[in-house]
Formats: structure tokens, sequence, C-alpha cells
């Protein structure tokens, strides 16, 4: 009967205790400002010791501090892995499925020349490469330079038989239709030198560091990143400032391709196809008219040399 | 309480604290399951209170001082469950 008396108090209190904090709790919601205000002053203790071990220069602290830093770390590398795997397993089945759909379209990849950088824009004096292969690789004017394997840099401007020339898209003056992936919107960028490139686009469009930049008369044509951005609210244009993704001085090789790659303007493929279309339906060696117009032509010449005789 | 009990239920006080403001969780649950089961949950009612009100949660919704009731209550209700079984052995 006691002991039943007893847990009959326990809970009682318990009850009580809980709903005067309840209570404690609800007046707190009413003056939020004046618990704020008691709860600073009373934990300023605290407060100070908390400041000491996220700041302080101390053994303890700095412990501390570099064991949860290194264990955000691992759990931040730890999720970039997980999602770096997963967008290789991505890119690795895109890329797949693009060599088969090339196949089945016919695109066959042009062959490249490998070619050594025997001059930078360190010893040139402009934003040019000097490469080791000419004319007798077979380089010709106007061919696309890559570094790997779809990040072209510039165009072959010079050839002699045995070196080339090649004037990079960041020379003072080069202009290039690019396409900027993320804003999805074309513009022109313009060579600025010392390895940068500027993309002119009007306000509004938003553009990002990082959005790759393309040049899509180019096949394939990947410049580089978006670097750096200049936008003044007061201007009507903004300025995206370009670099290619391998710094010029670490270009040791390049890759010439043909001017093939390069796309043709409308004009000229129209009349290539017209050309092409009109005649398509010329069968050589079998015409008459070729044999009659040989015919009329031998007997002219016979009547001729006859008359001169 | 001895001398030692309380400078431990002091130390452990304070540890709970120094572990939500580092946002140690482990070390905060332990700290507070120990302090529980030794002491009291009642004491660290006024702990959440004054927590919550140094971190503005009276300003939305005081989370910490709603769940240390709650946790209070839990405990009394385990403490006494347990105290049945134990006198009926």
């Amino acid at each position: 009967m006691k002991v039943q008396s007893q847990r009959n108090s326990k809970k009682k209190r318990t009850i009580k205790s809980a709903l005067i904090a309840l209570l404690i709790i609800c007046l707190g919601w009413f003056a939020p400002a004046a618990f704020s205000l008691v709860s600073a002053v009373i934990m300023s203790p605290f407060h100070a010791t908390n400041q000491w071990l996220q700041e302080s220069s101390s053994l303890i602290p700095t412990f501390i501090r570099d064991r949860q830093d290194l264990q955000e770390e691992i759990t931040r590398l730890e999720n970039e892995l997980q999602i770096s795997s997963r967008t290789s397993v991505t890119q690795q089945r895109l890329f797949s499925e693009n060599n088969r759909l090339r196949d089945l379209l016919g695109a066959a990849e042009e062959d490249r020349i490998l070619a050594g950088v025997i001059a930078r824009p360190d010893t040139l004096p402009y934003d040019f490469l000097q490469i080791d292969r000419g004319t007798n690789a077979g380089i010709d004017v106007g061919a696309p330079v890559f570094v790997g394997t779809d990040i072209v840099v510039g165009l072959v401007v010079h050839t002699a038989t045995n070196y080339a020339f090649v004037e990079l898209f960041t020379t003072p003056g080069f202009e290039a239709t690019v396409f900027l992936n993320g804003p999805d919107v074309v513009a022109t960028m313009q060579g600025m030198g010392g390895g940068v490139a500027r993309v002119r686009l009007p306000q509004g469009i938003s553009i990002q560091v990082g959005n790759l930049v393309l040049v899509p008369s180019v096949e394939p044509g990947v410049f580089g990143r978006i670097t750096y951005i200049e936008n003044e609210p007061t201007q009507p244009e903004q300025y995206g400032y370009v670099t290619p993704n391998i710094a010029l001085n670490s270009m040791y090789q390049v890759s010439v391709g043909k001017v093939s790659q390069i796309s043709q303007s409308v004009e000229a493929i129209d009349k290539r196809v017209r050309e092409e279309i009109e005649s398509s339906l010329v069968v050589e060696g079998v015409s008459l008219e070729v044999a009659t117009t040989s015919t009329t032509t031998q007997s002219v010449a016979t009547t001729t040399q006859e008359t001169q005789i | 309480m001895t001398l030692n009990q309380g400078l431990l239920a002091i130390v452990l006080y304070g540890l709970i604290i120094i572990s939500i403001m580092q946002s140690l969780l482990v070390l905060g649950v332990a700290a507070t399951i120990i302090f529980t089961l030794k002491y009291s949950g009642v004491a660290l009612i006024p702990l959440a209170i004054v927590l919550d009100g140094y971190y503005g949660a009276f300003f939305t919704l005081p989370l910490l001082s709603i769940a240390a009731v709650g946790w209070y209550v839990v405990s009394e209700v385990i403490r006494v469950r347990m105290s049945i079984v134990q006198s009926g052995t």
C-alpha cells in the first residue's frame, strides 16, 4: 500500500514538473526577447568556452577542430566519390552510345597528325605556337589544332615543309562563333592575348564560372571554360573570360586535324550539293554525244589538214 | 549525494552543453542518457530552456525544451516500470 502511494506521488510529481516546464516554455514563447537575454547572461561562461574551442590555437581546441574538419572532409569526399563514380558510368555509357551512333551514321573519325610544340607564346611575339610538322607531314593552312581528344586551341596559319605556325583562339583580334553550354546561347569570342579570350553577351543572360565554351565550326570542338565574369549592371554588356583547359606553357604535343573538320558555310555546302545533284545522272563513257563529238572533231581536223596541204 | 556524485553531475551537465554547442551529437546523447540514469531528467529541462533561449528558438519553436520535457516524462515512466519489475522479482 505504501509502495503504491509512493508511486502515485512520484507520478503526480512528474506530471506537475512537466506541466510547470511546459508553462515556462509557453512563457518563453510569449517573451522570447527576455528569455534570450537571460539565457545569454547565463550562458556567457559556456559561450566563452565554446569560442575558445572554436578559435583558439591551443592544443586541445586545435585537435578537436582538426578532427572535425577531417571528418567533414572525409564525408564530403565520400559523397563526391559516389557522385563521380555514377557520373563516370553515365559518361562511359554515353560515350559508347555516341560511338555506336556515329558508326551507324557513317561518321568516320578523321586522321590527325601528331606534332610537337617547339615554340610557345613566351618565346613567340603573340599567341602563336610553332609545331615541328609541316606540309611534308600533310599539314594544311586552316587545319584545326587539338590538345587531347576534343579541345581545339587554334588554327594553322602558315606552313613550311618541316614546321608550321598555329594561331591560337586567344590571339588578339581572332574571332570565332562559340556556343556557351549552360545558358545555351551562341556568342562571338574574341581573342584578348596572353592565353585569354573573351565572350561578349548582353545583360540578362545568366553565365557562370565553369560554363563550357564550344566551337561548333570545328568538329569536335571544345575550347575551354569561363573562368571569370565581368558584369557591371550599369553596362549594356557583360563579358565572360575564357581560358583553355590546359595552360599554354604546358602544351607539349598537339594533334593537327584536317581542314575538312572545319564546317563550311551554308552557301558553300549548298553549291557543292547542287553540283552533286546536277552531275548525279551522268554516267561516264556511255554517252553517244561524246563519240559523235570526237568523230566530228576528227573529220574537221582531217579537212583542215587537207586544205593546208 | 556525495561530493563525487555532485562533481560528476556538474561535469556531465557541462559536457552536455558543450557537446550541443559543438554539434557533437553522439557525445551529447551519451552524456544525456548517463545523466538521466544516474540522476534525473528534470534537471535537463532548465538546461534545454536556457539553450533554446541562447539560440533564439523561442522566436520560432523551442524544440529542445519540448524534447527535454518529453524525455523527462519518458525516462520517469521507464524508471517506474523498471522499479515495478524489480519489486515484482
